[in-house]
C-alpha cells in the first residue's frame, strides 16, 4: 500500500492510477462531510467534485505539515464553506425545509435517533443554522474561527448556532406530536 | 465545542468517523475535470515531483549541499595549475615606476582581423614597482605598463607595451604555458 508521500508524489506526476487511488481513499470520509453541510445528495456530490477538483490542483502546494487527511478533509470543509457563501444568498434565513422531514424519524428521545434520522435532521435546517452547527458542534471550531471563516461576527455565529439547537428541538417536538395523534387516532 | 450539550454531544458522536461510499457517477464526473495526462517519466519531471513532496528541511539541505559543491568545484578550478602567475617590476628609467597600472591583453587568433587583442585583466602597480597577475591561463598576452596621472613619472614616461623599444616595432608576445613567468618591463621616455 502506498504511503501519504508516494500517493502525492506520483499524483503530482499525473499518474492516473494515483488520483483514483487518492479519490478512493478519503472520498467515503469526504462525501460523510459532505452529506452534513448539504441540503440533499446531489448537492453533496457537488461539494465533493469541487473539493477534490481543489485537491488535485493544488496538491504541489501541500507542505506536509499534519497528515495527509487533515489537509484532505480542511480543504473539504472549505469548499462546503464555499458552497455555503454561494447559496445563501438565493436562499431565506429563516426557512425551515420542512419537506425533508420524514415521518419514519423515531419519535423517542434525541438518545434513540439514528444517523440518518440525525443526517435528516440536519438536512432539515436552513443553510446558515446547518453550517454553523456542523462547523461547532461536530467540527469543533470556535466561534471566532467560524467567524473569520463565514465573514460574520463572533455574536452572529452565536446566535445561530442557538436558533439551530432550538430549530432541532421544534423539528424533533414536531415529530414527536406526529407520532403521538397517530397512536390515539389508532386507538379509538 | 460545547461538550456538555446534549444536542452537540449526540451529533458528534453520532458522527465520528462517518462514512458513506459515494455513488460511482461521483468518481465519472471527477476523471472528466481532473488534468489526466499521461505521467511524464523523464529525469526533471522526476526532480521537480521530488522536491515538491520533501519536506522544506531537506529541500534547504540540498540546497545548501548543491551550493558548497559549487563553491569547492570552482576554488578547485582556480587553484589547478591550469593557471599561471605573471610578475615583474616596470622601471622608468633608473627607478622603480612608484604608481600605475600593469594590463594583459589576450591575443585571440580565432577573433577577426587576426591581430585584434582584448583586455585579459589589470593589476595595480605598488610602491615597489611591483606586479602580479595571480591567475592567468594558457594563451598568448601582451603586456603594457601606463603610469598614474598622479604619479611624477607621468610627465615623463608614457605608457609602454613589453620589450617594444620604438612605435614602429610591434611589442613581443608572452606565450603562457605551464610555468610561472616573470617580466620586467622598462617604460619609454616621451
Amino acid at each position: 500500500m502506498l504511503t501519504d508521500n508516494e500517493l502525492i508524489n506520483r499524483c503530482l506526476l499525473k499518474d492516473p492510477r494515483a488520483q483514483e487511488l487518492l479519490y478512493r481513499r478519503f472520498a467515503p470520509k469526504m462525501y460523510g462531510v459532505c452529506l452534513r453541510y448539504a441540503g440533499n445528495e446531489g448537492e453533496a456530490e457537488d461539494i465533493l467534485q469541487e473539493g477534490f477538483i481543489r485537491i488535485f490542483n493544488n496538491l504541489q502546494h501541500y507542505r506536509f505539515e499534519g497528515a495527509l487527511a487533515g489537509w484532505v478533509h480542511r480543504t473539504m470543509i472549505n469548499t462546503a464553506i464555499n458552497h455555503y457563501h454561494k447559496n445563501l444568498k438565493f436562499r431565506k434565513e429563516s426557512e425551515l425545509n420542512e419537506n425533508l422531514l420524514v415521518a419514519t424519524i423515531h419519535p423517542d428521545a434525541l438518545s434513540f435517533l439514528s444517523r440518518d434520522e440525525l443526517l435528516q435532521v440536519i438536512r432539515t435546517l436552513p443553510i446558515g443554522y446547518r453550517t454553523i452547527f456542523n462547523l461547532y458542534a461536530i467540527e469543533g471550531y470556535t466561534h471566532r474561527e467560524i467567524g473569520a471563516m463565514l465573514g460574520i461576527s463572533e455574536n452572529t455565529s452565536k446566535s445561530q448556532l442557538s436558533r439551530a439547537r432550538n430549530a432541532i428541538r421544534e423539528i424533533l417536538t414536531k415529530q414527536m406530536k406526529i407520532e403521538q395523534n397517530g397512536r390515539v387516532s389508532s386507538n379509538r | 465545542m460545547d461538550e456538555y450539550h446534549p444536542i452537540d454531544r449526540k451529533f458528534r458522536e453520532a458522527f465520528d468517523g462517518f462514512e458513506q461510499e459515494p455513488p460511482e457517477r461521483a468518481w465519472n464526473r471527477l476523471r472528466n475535470h481532473v488534468r489526466l495526462e499521461p505521467a511524464e517519466h523523464d529525469f526533471w519531471s522526476k526532480v521537480i515531483a521530488l522536491h515538491r513532496t520533501h519536506p522544506r528541511s531537506v529541500r534547504i539541505a540540498a540546497l545548501v549541499t548543491v551550493l558548497l559543491l559549487i563553491v569547492v568545484l570552482t576554488v578547485i578550478r582556480l587553484t589547478s595549475r591550469d593557471y599561471q602567475m605573471i610578475h615583474g617590476s616596470a622601471w622608468a628609467g633608473e627607478e622603480r615606476l612608484c604608481r600605475g597600472t600593469a594590463y594583459l591583453f589576450k591575443v585571440d587568433d580565432k577573433i577577426l582581423p587576426y591581430d585584434t587583442v582584448r583586455q585579459y585583466q589589470s593589476v595595480p602597480i605598488n610602491e615597489k614597482g611591483q606586479y602580479c597577475f595571480p591567475q592567468v591561463e594558457p594563451g598568448r598576452y601582451l603586456l603594457q605598463v601606463s603610469p598614474d596621472e598622479t604619479s611624477a613619472h607621468s610627465q615623463t614616461f608614457i605608457p609602454s607595451w613589453f620589450d617594444q623599444r620604438s612605435p614602429k616595432e610591434s611589442p613581443k608576445l608572452i606565450e603562457v604555458i605551464d610555468e610561472d613567468l616573470m617580466i620586467n618591463l622598462i617604460l619609454r621616455q616621451r
